[in-house]
């Protein structure tokens, strides 16, 4: 409003103080008003600029996380992983897949004593729920005043379903992982067990425990279950038919070292390893240390022929037993004549295997052994591995007796790889219980000759054909092998009536596959076998039998009956039961 | 003007909150859905590795061969039992006319190759 708007006012001396600022429309801003408002205009700014940006960004940001970003998976909803079973431990699985040992979510039954109204009565229904419990222990626990107590741990579904169904409150369960083994008693000792707690005790549970929890994916061993079912079957017929207290046996291949079937019998449950005596816990195939006898008389052979200490065509007077220290070596079926190197072999002559061995000289069949690996405790998978028990010292008396096979004592799996070596051509292959690859590098060690590893393979194919192995002979499969009849040492002597019978043979011999390995303790003579309880008679049929068996499943074809086509063949001079001719 | 903008825009707030939080709910109801699918997908792994340590004890051989003897008559095969195609009598020869057609000479040369 102007001046002359303004409402009549009574004319005046104008004064100082009366000085009115110039009229204009807008404020004139001094001093400190101006300063004031300055301030507050910058902070309104400030503030309207911060929002301003925030909303920008939360505008760029739509704009970029629609349509700009990768279109990811949406990260896992954190659903609570209640049970991950598979990924606590790995499974144990045959080289053809199949389960051997798996977890498996179980319920764990415990109690709140300070909740259970009637301690007696509930440890009397869970008593007849639950097997293998004390009544009396479990009131005991409900008895006591602690928040917790364990009833019994790892219950089977069914059991569960049992106590559930009491109806008793203060119970509870918790799921625990359980390790469970579909197959039980068949692969039990190469699989071994885990404990309560899941950590391995036996077998390739303990051997592989830091693998087994590191990683999800399945531990696939060399073992074919279908033959180790049918070495299993057999070895327990035999053992049955003759009484023995034990067997054991081994199907190794002969070119990757892997074991395709390891048997020791009597087996025990790896779930309720608890309840199994020494005897069935024992691991007989690589624990259990044995002088094996004639089946030395392969090793004997072959070093005296890879030495170029005999030849095939040289041979022994074999009629006279041999003599030295209190000891007298003699023959089982003794032929007093003069008998070729492969007649000595076939007829698994004692005294001809001394007068070999002695031709070699005791450093030979030191180093030949040696080099065998049956000196030293074998580098192998499972922790229950037996040392060798050798001489010591090693004098020309324990040459003349290891060339037999007694004075040495070696586990099976020892002796399945020596055997192994001298079959394939001459490598030492490493024996192995996981499953090779392809692509795998083996590492091996010559051993011997591939002369001699031709030789060996027909001086065992003819043991079969015509000497103590015959029963082994496989119609087709080119069986070739060596008979064993051991005495049991018990302490420093023989036992007089206890042996270890088996045989050691290797299919088809033209160009080997498989060793296969039987092995009977203690076994007692039937009517059928006219009461000999020999290798020959108890062991050799279960390794017929067994590749009779394994062959058509793992596609070896046997051939027509009599064609030995491909074996390799020589033109020997071999003195055969006293007359020259030429033997292939 | 300004009513009309300032009107224009209080719409936009509304209609920008509804969309708002309409997509929040939709997202939370997919959300949970997924969740829903991720529990019944464990649930269905657990059950597998359940049946297949189920199927390895079902596949026992002893269990298998005792059941292939009972049901099915089957034995153990050994190398008895296996021919090869070389082993089974050759196709008789194209015959021309039917005067070639003697059956008993065919037959005769086919058991003496077996």
């Amino acid at each position: 409003m102007t001046q002359s708007q303004a409402p009549y006012a009574p004319p005046r001396r104008p004064m100082s103080f009366d000085r009115q600022p110039e009229p204009t429309s807008t404020v004139l801003l001094d001093g400190t008003t101006k300063q004031c408002l300055e301030v507050g205009r910058t902070r309104l700014l400030a503030a309207g600029l911060m929002l301003a940006v925030a909303f920008a960004v939360v505008g760029l940001r739509l704009v970029g996380v629609s349509l700009l970003a990768e279109s990811q998976e949406p990260r896992t909803a954190e659903t609570p992983r209640a049970t991950a079973f598979e990924s606590l431990r790995a499974d144990i699985v045959d080289r053809n897949g199949v389960v051997l040992a798996t977890t498996l979510p179980a319920a764990s039954l415990f109690g709140n004593p300070r909740q259970i109204i009637d301690p007696a009565g509930t440890a009397r229904r869970l008593a007849a729920a639950l097997p293998h419990t004390s009544e009396h222990e479990i009131a005991a626990k409900l008895a006591s005043d602690r928040s917790f107590a364990w009833i019994k741990r790892k219950l089977t579904p069914r059991q569960q379903h049992e106590v559930n169904r009491l109806g008793i409150p203060g119970l509870y369960f918790q799921h625990e992982p359980d390790r469970v083994y579909p197959h039980g008693a068949l692969a039990a000792h190469v699989v071994g067990f885990a404990g309560m707690d899941n950590r391995g005790l036996a077998g390739i549970e303990q051997a592989f425990e830091q693998r087994l929890r590191g990683s999800a994916q399945p531990l696939a061993l060399s073992l074919d279950l279908r033959v180790q079912h049918i070495l299993s079957e057999e070895l327990a017929a035999a053992m049955g038919e003759f009484q023995a207290v034990g067997a054991t046996g081994l199907v190794f291949d002969v070119e990757t070292g892997e074991v395709a079937a390891m048997v020791s019998l009597p087996s025990y449950e790896p779930s309720n390893p608890g309840d199994a005596d020494s005897e069935a816990l024992f691991n007989r195939a690589s624990l259990g240390v044995y002088e094996m006898g004639s089946v030395f008389k392969i090793f004997t052979t072959a070093m005296a022929l890879d030495r170029g200490a005999v030849g095939l065509q040289d041979g022994f007077d074999v009629s006279r037993p041999i003599r030295v220290a209190r000891f007298t070596i003699t023959d089982f079926k003794p032929k007093n004549r003069w008998l070729s190197v492969p007649e000595i072999f076939i007829y698994s002559s004692n005294i001809g295997s001394v007068r070999m061995a002695l031709e070699a000289g005791t450093p030979a069949q030191q180093t030949f052994l040696d080099g065998l690996g049956l000196t030293r405790m074998p580098d192998f998978e499972l922790p229950e591995v037996g040392q060798p028990m050798l001489p010591t010292p090693w004098r020309e008396i324990n040459t003349m007796t290891i060339s037999y096979g007694h004075g040495l004592a070696v586990s099976p799996l020892q002796l399945v790889s020596a055997v192994a070596a001298v079959v394939n051509g001459g490598d030492l292959v490493p024996a192995t219980l996981l499953k090779r690859r392809d692509g795998d590098r083996i590492v091996v060690r010559r051993v011997l000759s591939p002369e001699t590893s031709r030789d060996m393979r027909w001086l065992m194919r003819l043991a079969v054909q015509n000497g103590t192995g015959r029963l082994a002979d496989a119609p087709g499969y080119l069986v070739g092998g060596k008979t064993g009849t051991a005495d049991k040492a018990i302490g420093r002597r023989y036992a007089r009536d206890a042996r270890i019978a088996s045989f050691i043979g290797a299919f088809p011999m033209d160009r080997p596959r498989y060793v296969v390995f039987a092995m009977l303790d203690e076994p007692k003579g039937t009517k059928t076998t006219h009461g000999y309880a020999t290798g020959g008679w108890v062991a050799a049929p279960v390794v017929r039998r067994v590749i009779e068996r394994m062959g058509p499943l793992l596609g070896i074809r046997p051939r027509g009956g009599d064609e030995e086509a491909g074996v390799d063949s020589h033109l020997v001079p071999v003195s055969f039961k006293g007359t020259v001719f030429a033997a292939n | 003007m300004s009513r009309f903008v300032v009107l224009i825009w209080l719409i936009a707030i509304v209609v920008g909150a509804l969309g708002l939080f309409h997509v929040k709910y939709q997202v939370q109801r997919l959300e949970a859905q997924l969740d829903l699918a991720q529990r019944s997908i464990l649930h269905r792994q657990e059950a597998i590795h359940i049946l297949k340590a189920e199927w390895s004890y079902l596949n026992q051989p002893g269990r298998l061969s005792d059941l292939a003897e009972r049901h099915l008559g089957l034995v153990p095969l050994d190398s008895s039992r296996l021919v090869r195609l070389d082993d089974l009598p050759r196709r008789a020869a194209r015959l021309e006319n039917s005067a070639e057609l003697d059956l008993d000479a065919i037959l005769a040369r086919a058991r003496s190759k077996q």
